[in-house]
């Protein structure tokens, strides 16, 4: 059974239809990468599989291991192995981190049947995630965003998908706002958590996150569908020619 | 001591001639109502409370009391456990001349001066001298079992040069009104910290005055819980008399069904080069109304003051209520004074944020709902307070998921 499949979904925000019969089916252990200029629905694709209030799904369906979603609420997607990695994660001032992490962890450990983790076992497990992506124990401790830089920002929602395990991973432009550097780091972290358990999307404007991140497959969103699907070499088309010799030609 | 600044033109010699102005004023002017200035928010007529009459004295004494720890039934001294040494509490009888100089502070013109000066039987007196050991934290609890009645007690706190006290009031009697006042002198180079937690039961009023005289270098700390009862105004006035002494003053008020919580405050800087700040945070569910009104006034002499005040208010429900009325009276140029008052929901994005984690809706909320009363939480010093504050709040967010998910 496929992770995800996405069928003829259409969507919409308040009166726009920005989602205009999405097909797409993904197995475990794949990446694929979805790739559009803006306004092309990106990010509403990335809100409406996660859940998020305001977007409406007026046709088509997402079934995740053959489930539909689209009478869950966010939360119950998560706990159920969905994960949005935020192009912009949100601050949280006055929510510790720790608190924040382990409540996320513990909600999906007890949907799993596991049994929750304590505060002390917790902090050494996101010690030592944390160290392996190069969060510093500094920013652990402090509160949720807070007083992060873009890039820190971006390695903490990797930690919390490191953390969270989850078995359909949607990468919301991780690249926006990084630098080399930074976006060298990240893409590590993902890369660490590539396997046969887990489904990426990975979800960009650009193709250079995609030399860091490697996709199976490239799909080409425009006008709130996707146009043409091919293999990695299709993301430097794009690079080459720019999205309008894509739709040009399909 | 700055005990000769704090004395007012003493124009009473006894009580029996405030008591009597006080009940002339009431009869006069009944009940605020809507169009009091200082009531407009929260009006006091139509909650019956006309119809109380003072709870009678009850029988007997509390018995075996903890230490440092004193007890208060129906209004009324009901018995106090073993005291620091460096404590000493005294009863005064309505005839006490040190009894009628302190109610000649009593803020003027104030219904709820009246409403002490016409119902006081006695007041308790406790002196704080300078020591040399730690304190342990002076409990006092206002209890009360007569229900259709209403309880007046009336402590008096007075603090040394250089001493210092913890000192943690609880309310949950179940009194129709409470109407406290406490007064409190703190002396040169004193440190009050001060904790109030009104939980009372949901169908009673508290209408609370508390008096802060702060001498040369005191420093006063104190954080107000209002929780319980339908109609509650904490109200806290605070004078710097000398120079260089400090305030922090916190609030937080927890409402749902229908109740009323009112934090009042009067700060007047009357010297100069005094700090205060209050911050102020409300939460309220389904229709409940929050009011917070704050008047700092600082006088021509008090150059170099910093008065800060924020208050902001959490609406979970649409039919929930906030007003604020901060109020800055300035007459000094050379000074820092800042206030400022939001009103807000919870942020729908940071719910998503929380919810994409898989934190089950409840949780979020009440994570953020406690995010947004950090600010005033963290202003309490003493660690023992902050944590009992920590679980009430906890609790309070804990209990109201199942109202929130009536709203959303």
């Amino acid at each position: 059974m496929a992770l995800l499949e996405i069928r003829d979904l259409h969507a919409r925000i308040g009166d726009a239809d920005i989602l205009h019969g999405i097909n797409l089916t993904m197995d475990r252990g794949e990446v694929h990468a979805i790739m559009g200029p803006n306004g092309s629905g990106k990010s509403t694709l990335s809100y409406v599989l996660s859940g998020r209030e305001g977007y409406e799904v007026t046709q088509g369906d997402i079934l995740l291991d053959g489930e539909s979603v689209l009478d869950m609420e966010a939360d119950e997607r998560a706990r159920l192995g969905m994960f949005l990695a935020f192009q912009y994660p949100v601050e949280l001032p006055g929510v510790s981190g720790m608190a924040f992490l382990r409540a996320a962890v513990n909600a999906r450990r007890k949907h799993q049947g596991l049994e929750e983790v304590d505060q002390l076992g917790f902090v050494k497990m996101a010690r030592a995630v944390a160290k392996s992506l190069g969060v510093s124990d500094e920013m652990l401790k402090r509160a949720v965003n807070v007083g992060f830089s873009g890039g820190e920002k971006k390695r903490y929602e990797i930690l919390q998908m490191a953390l969270l395990e989850p078995s359909l991973a949607v990468l919301d432009e991780t690249d926006s706002g990084l630098d080399v550097d930074a976006l060298k780091i990240v893409s590590e972290g993902v890369n660490a958590q590539r396997g046969d358990n887990v489904g990426m999307l990975v979800i960009t404007h650009y193709q250079r996150l995609l030399d860091h991140i490697v996709p199976d497959y490239v799909h080409i969103l425009a006008g709130g569908q996707i146009v043409k699907t091919g293999d990695k070499l299709l993301a430097l088309e794009v690079e080459k020619n720019g999205y309008a010799g894509i739709y040009n030609a399909a | 001591m700055q005990v000769s600044t704090m004395q007012p033109n003493l124009a009473y010699t006894n009580l029996e001639q405030l008591a009597d102005d006080a009940h002339a004023a009431l009869q006069k002017a009944g009940w605020p109502s809507r169009k009091d200035e200082a009531w407009k928010f929260t009006p006091l007529d139509g909650y019956g409370l006309d119809e109380l009459n003072a709870a009678k004295i009850p029988d007997g004494e509390a018995s075996s009391v903890e230490s440092q720890c004193i007890i208060f039934e129906d209004g009324y001294f009901h018995g106090a456990g073993k005291l620091d040494s460096k404590l000493s509490l005294h009863r005064l009888k309505r005839d006490d001349k040190v009894l009628v100089d302190w109610l000649q502070r009593l803020p003027k013109g104030h219904h709820l001066s009246h409403l002490m000066l016409d119902n006081l039987a006695e007041a308790i007196l406790i002196e704080v001298a300078s020591a040399t050991h730690e304190i342990a934290p002076l409990k006092v609890q206002f209890t009360g079992k007569q229900a259709s009645q209403s309880a007046h007690p009336m402590v008096l706190v007075r603090l040394a040069d250089g001493a210092s006290l913890t000192l943690i009031e609880t309310y949950d009697a179940s009194n129709a009104l409470s109407a406290p006042v406490l007064m409190a002198d703190i002396g040169e180079s004193a440190s009050l910290q001060f904790a109030k937690f009104q939980d009372q039961a949901l169908d009673t009023s508290h209408l609370g005055l508390s008096v802060f005289t702060l001498g040369k270098k005191a420093n006063v700390n104190g954080f107000t819980l209002s929780k319980g009862g339908k109609l509650a105004r904490m109200e806290n006035h605070v004078e710097f008399m000398a120079e260089d002494a400090d305030l922090v003053m916190s609030a937080i008020y927890l409402g749902q069904t229908e109740q009323h919580h009112d934090i009042t405050s009067v700060v007047q800087h009357e010297v100069p080069n005094c700090t205060s700040n209050q911050v102020i945070r409300g939460v309220l569910n389904d229709a409940a109304h929050g009011v917070f009104q704050g008047k700092v006034r600082v006088a021509p002499d008090a150059q170099k003051t910093d008065g800060q005040q924020m208050s902001r208010a959490l609406l979970l429900s649409r039919d929930a209520v906030a007003d604020a009325k901060p109020e800055l009276e300035i007459f000094a140029d050379d000074v820092v004074c800042a206030h400022g008052a939001t009103v807000g929901e919870l942020d729908e994005t940071l719910m998503f944020y929380l919810k994409s984690r898989g934190i089950p809706k409840p949780q979020a909320q009440a994570m953020l709902i406690k995010a947004f009363l950090g600010d005033a939480l963290e202003q309490i010093e003493d660690e023992a307070i902050a944590e009992f504050m920590n679980q009430i709040i906890d609790s309070w967010a804990a209990d109201n998921h199942n109202a929130l998910s009536r709203n959303t």
